[in-house]
């Protein structure tokens, strides 16, 4: 941006010492200018990167001479009847999930918003902590309860009823995309609500003086006014379910029955083969497109919104909806989604970490409780996932704040010209689902690099830059609409007091920026803590995280072990996420 | 000390025509003196202000303070703000929530090279706090501050490394009117005090007078006239700069000699000027309290630009009344003290030195907005 200092009266007398002096000070400039570009474009090039390798990967083809580019895994991809099988099955679980989790989140945005629902300021920081709960938690829940088979719900159904087969099956997409919609409430939740903060009541109230009845106002005014912000959501929310791995790797995986997701995590790690890397070049890279596309809708529907992630509605409430007694019926509709994703797993859990088999609750299982679960988990191993776990939660949040505070402050601060560029690309992370970046990494360690570096089996650091990346977008979301709030004047009386733009950042943004800081370092910490699907991905013998040991538990058939570890795990987090909740609660409106 | 050389700057945004916010802008600020930049809202006074700050680049021109060049767009030389050494007040004051009064002063100081001790910085602190009246209250928390005591602040916090230059951008804008005019004198009678050169912004022509030495008038981009209060007053250049100063009779005429303008008044007696030819078309303008109201007397000697006309309306302003003359069928703003009766005949007299002349179709280029 700056170029160069000269004294005044210039041309005569400059001694060596002069030039030296100017030629320091043209350095110490150049080293305060550096970090915030260099910064930005080592993270925004990381995400170009991982999408990069995925698209070349998926044009190589191995044969006799080596690797040469064609379409080969392409064909394969189209014509294979086991991919085909998966995308199919992922489009049922993605549509179940969909039509479950907005089902369930556009009533009880309308309770939170617009209606006198007694103790709804409570709807969101409740949805918000049921969000944190990990999927796999509330899956391993679900298959506990539910298992065709051996699931004591449906068993105890059979003993109490008068019917002869289990009457619920969650090992089939329809049962996983229950369990993937129900999961994903609490998110779709909170991007509606925003949206209803957002319209101006006065769009309602009129209609309301006009005459227009209730229901008339609803379908002719609120819904369309709402269209925009369910379909962001929906978009969002898609590019979620069709890359979901959590949920399918806990309940389809074992029993074959395939998504997308782990449909490549399959290819990716087979257990006797060759891993067919163009083909999860080629699968990803479908999803890659899948994702691009609906981040180009999402962002024509939001519009310049999407450089924010809080939209602040006005304070005003009105035109709220009295309930009457079919408030009950309300909390009843919230209650079910905390039931479903908290309380039902946690009993079940709890219930099989403390009895040796499989058994319904009755006296005789009583009999059999034990703590020999508990004592058979591995300790040691579990100590090196918990620090791995650990060394994700500090890293992962304190760097993606660094780099979103260097793109956020080019993005809002300076008058860059490719600006507008930084902010698209650290937007990209936002709707193109994680496990796209993971499996990006994944073939980054494998394929452009030797295989002796063994980048790959070195630990824990390219879980931690994936992490990262994943995270700019929620990063800079936030760092975005916390800068603008901040008069630039602050800034500007900063450098005429002689700071430079590190300076600036650090005595005058971040102190002001500190509610914004802690609130987002508390959330990436959570969602790093528990996050499972990267962490599969790029797992080796060193870098195990605590998510990924259950459920290498989980999936070797040692349920009672797991149920008892996922108990360990969620205890550990039960601090965390107190403290997420004493911090978080005056922040709304978090979309990720 | 501040020197202003064909300084230019555009701004473009996607999508929209380019924006000339400073065409070709000379400025010289001599040491010591109070520069007021005075114009109607975009006319560039924030853009230069912020150019000399360093805040914002400019494409082209130059830049020196105290013999050192900040910007030169042919060197490419750019020095950026916070090696400037300057003082700034800005017009949201920009005082620092998350720190006392005492930190907001102090920080300025601890960014001097060489360091200063901490002793040292306390008592500076203390005598620009001092300085603005804000003794012993370096403690205080700032978001709770009025508006005034904001202003000062921000005031002790741009004098406190005592900075050759001090730049203001409408210190006042956020003040009350009372208030407005006490910060006024203190702002003034400090900057005589501490003999510092001051640029300072503002659209109010009123506090333009009072504070400048010499001002700089303003309009799109370019500087239409530069000189002390008293010089755009009485001798504008341009009807623009007349019309910044308070209202004015406009009178479309055609020049019969050159020092003569026939209009709709009368023939009128302009100073002498050998710029226009006779038969121009050229528009002139008289200020009200310029136009001399004089009662009916009998056998009056006509003198020079001796006009009859009839009273048709009368504004009561409390000081002043402003009445419309009615000369030759020309309504004629007349501002005196002096008390006449509405619908009677009266004479009116019009000094001719305080008659001054444009060249025709000049006057369309004034936008109808700027004044007060
Ligand atoms: N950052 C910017 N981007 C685009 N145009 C700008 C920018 N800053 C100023 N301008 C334009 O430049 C012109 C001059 O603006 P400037 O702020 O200097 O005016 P001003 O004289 O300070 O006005 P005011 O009295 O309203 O503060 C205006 O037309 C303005 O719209
Ligand atoms: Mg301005």
């Amino acid at each position: 941006m700056y170029h160069a200092e000269e004294r005044g009266g210039e041309g005569f007398g400059h001694s060596a010492g002069e030039a030296l002096a100017a030629l320091r000070s043209r350095l110490v400039r150049a080293v305060e200018r550096l970090p915030l570009p260099l910064v930005a474009f080592v993270t925004l090039g990381l995400v170009v990167v991982f999408l990069v390798v995925i698209v070349q990967v998926s044009f190589q083809v191995q044969n006799d001479t080596g690797t040469v580019y064609g379409i080969e895994n392409f064909r394969q991809l189209y014509t294979d009847p086991f991919t085909a099988k998966a995308f199919l099955n992922t489009a049922v679980f993605a549509g179940v999930a969909l039509v479950v989790s907005f089902a369930f989140a556009i009533p009880i945005a309308w309770l939170a918003e617009r209606t006198t629902l007694p103790g709804r300021g409570l709807v969101f920081p409740l949805l918000t902590v049921t969000l944190l709960v990990p999927s796999f938690f509330t899956a391993m829940g679900w298959v506990i309860l539910f298992h065709p088979r051996i699931g004591i719900a449906n068993k105890a159904l059979v003993q109490l009823l008068p019917i002869e087969h289990s009457p619920f099956n969650v090992i089939s997409l329809v049962g996983m995309g229950w369990v993937e919609g129900i999961a994903l409430v609490p998110l779709a939740f909170i991007m509606i609500a925003a949206s209803f903060r957002a319209m101006d009541p006065a769009l309602e109230e009129s209609a309301r003086v006009h005459g227009i009845a209730f229901f008339t106002r609803l379908r002719r005014i609120t819904l369309p006014l709402l269209t925009p912000g369910i379909l962001g959501a929906v978009l969002y929310v898609a590019a979620i379910t069709i890359a979901a791995f959590d949920i399918p790797a806990i309940i389809g995986l074992s029993n074959r029955i395939h998504t997308f997701s782990t449909f490549v995590y399959t290819t990716a790690l087979p257990l006797e083969e060759v891993p067919n890397y163009g083909l999860i070049g080629a699968s990803s890279a479908v999803m890659l497109l899948i994702g691009l596309l609906l981040t180009w809708r999402y962002m024509i529907v939001i519009g310049e919104s999407h450089r924010y992630a809080v939209v602040r509605g006005k304070d005003y409430r009105a035109n709220l909806v009295d309930l009457g007694g079919w408030a009950v019926l309300g909390w009843a509709i919230v209650g079910a989604v905390i039931v479903f994703n908290v309380v039902l797993p946690l009993l079940a859990l709890t219930w099989v970490s403390l009895i040796p088999f499989l058994q319904v609750p009755s006296a005789a299982a009583f009999q059999t409780l034990t703590l020999d679960n508990f004592r058979a988990v591995p300790w040691a191993n579990l100590t090196v996932g918990l620090r791995n776990s650990v060394i994700l939660l500090l890293t992962v949040p304190t760097l993606s704040l660094v780099a979103g505070m260097a793109i956020s402050w080019l993005v809002i601060r300076s008058n860059w010209r490719i600006a507008r560029t930084l902010d698209v690309l650290a937007f990209l992370p936002h709707v193109i689902p994680n496990l796209i970046f993971a499996v990006g990494a994944f073939l980054l360690a494998i394929v452009w690099f030797p295989a002796q570096w063994g980048l790959f089996e070195r630990g824990i650091g390219i879980i931690i830059l994936v992490y990262v990346v994943t995270r700019i977008s929620f990063a800079t979301r936030m760092l975005n609409s916390g800068l603008v709030q901040i008069h630039e004047e602050l800034d500007e009386a900063g450098y005429v007091a002689g700071l430079g733009p590190l300076g600036v950042i650090r005595k005058i943004l971040i102190p002001l920026l500190s509610p914004t800081l802690l609130y987002s370092w508390l959330w990436m910490a959570l969602l790093a803590f528990r996050e499972l699907t990267m962490a599969a991905f790029l797992a080796s013998r060193d870098n195990l995280t605590l998510p990924v040991i259950i459920w290498s538990m989980w999936t070797a058939g040692r349920l009672n072990q797991a149920a008892a570890t996922a108990l360990v795990f969620v205890a550990l987090m039960t601090p965390l996420i107190v403290l997420y909740y004493v911090f978080g609660r005056r922040h709304i409106g978090v979309a990720q | 000390m501040i020197e202003i050389r064909g300084l230019g700057k555009d701004f473009q945004r996607a999508g929209e025509s380019v924006v000339h916010a400073l065409r070709t802008v000379d400025v010289t600020v001599e040491r010591g003196e109070f520069f007021v930049l005075l114009g109607p809202s975009g006319s560039g006074k924030t853009t230069l202000l912020r150019c000399v700050a360093g805040l914002a680049v400019p494409d082209r021109g130059e830049i020196v303070l105290d013999g050192v060049t900040v910007y030169s767009g042919d060197k490419r030389i750019l020095v950026p703000p916070e090696r400037r050494g300057l003082g700034m007040v800005f017009q949201s004051y920009a005082i620092w929530p998350h720190m006392t009064i005492l930190e907001n002063v102090a920080l300025p100081l601890t960014q001097k090279r060489p360091r200063l001790g901490k002793a040292e910085i306390r008592e500076r602190v203390a005598r620009a706090l001092a300085l603005v009246g804000l003794e012993g209250m370096e403690g205080r928390p700032t978001p709770l501050l009025s508006g005034g005591q904001q202003q000062r602040v921000a005031l002790a916090r741009s004098l406190a490394t005592e900075p050759v230059v001090l730049l203001m951008d409408e210190p006042l804008s956020n003040l009350d009117a009372r208030l407005r005019e006490e910060v006024r004198k203190e702002i003034r009678s400090l900057a005589a005090r501490l003999d510092i050169t001051t640029l300072y912004v503002t659209h109010d022509q009123v506090e333009a007078m009072e504070l400048a030495d010499r001002i700089a008038v303003m309009h799109e981009g370019d500087i239409l006239q530069q000189g002390s209060p008293e010089e755009l007053y009485c001798r504008p250049e341009d009807p623009r700069v007349a019309q910044f100063f308070g209202s004015t009779n406009w009178i479309d005429g055609r020049m019969r000699d050159k020092d003569a303008v026939e209009t709709a008044v009368g023939c009128l007696a302009v100073p002498d000027s050998d710029t226009r030819a006779i038969g121009d078309a050229v528009v002139v303008a008289v200020r009200p309290e310029d136009v001399e109201l004089i009662p009916d007397a009998p056998g009056a000697v006509p003198e020079e630009n001796y006009f009859r006309g009839r009273v048709v309306s009368n504004v009561f302003l409390g000081d002043h009344r402003v009445y419309t003359i009615e000369v030759g069928g020309f309504p004629l703003l007349a501002r005196t003290l002096a008390s006449v009766l509405v619908g009677g005949d009266i004479s009116v007299r019009i000094p001719r030195e305080r008659v001054c002349v444009f060249r025709a179709g000049s006057r369309n280029e004034i936008p109808s907005a700027a004044g007060s």
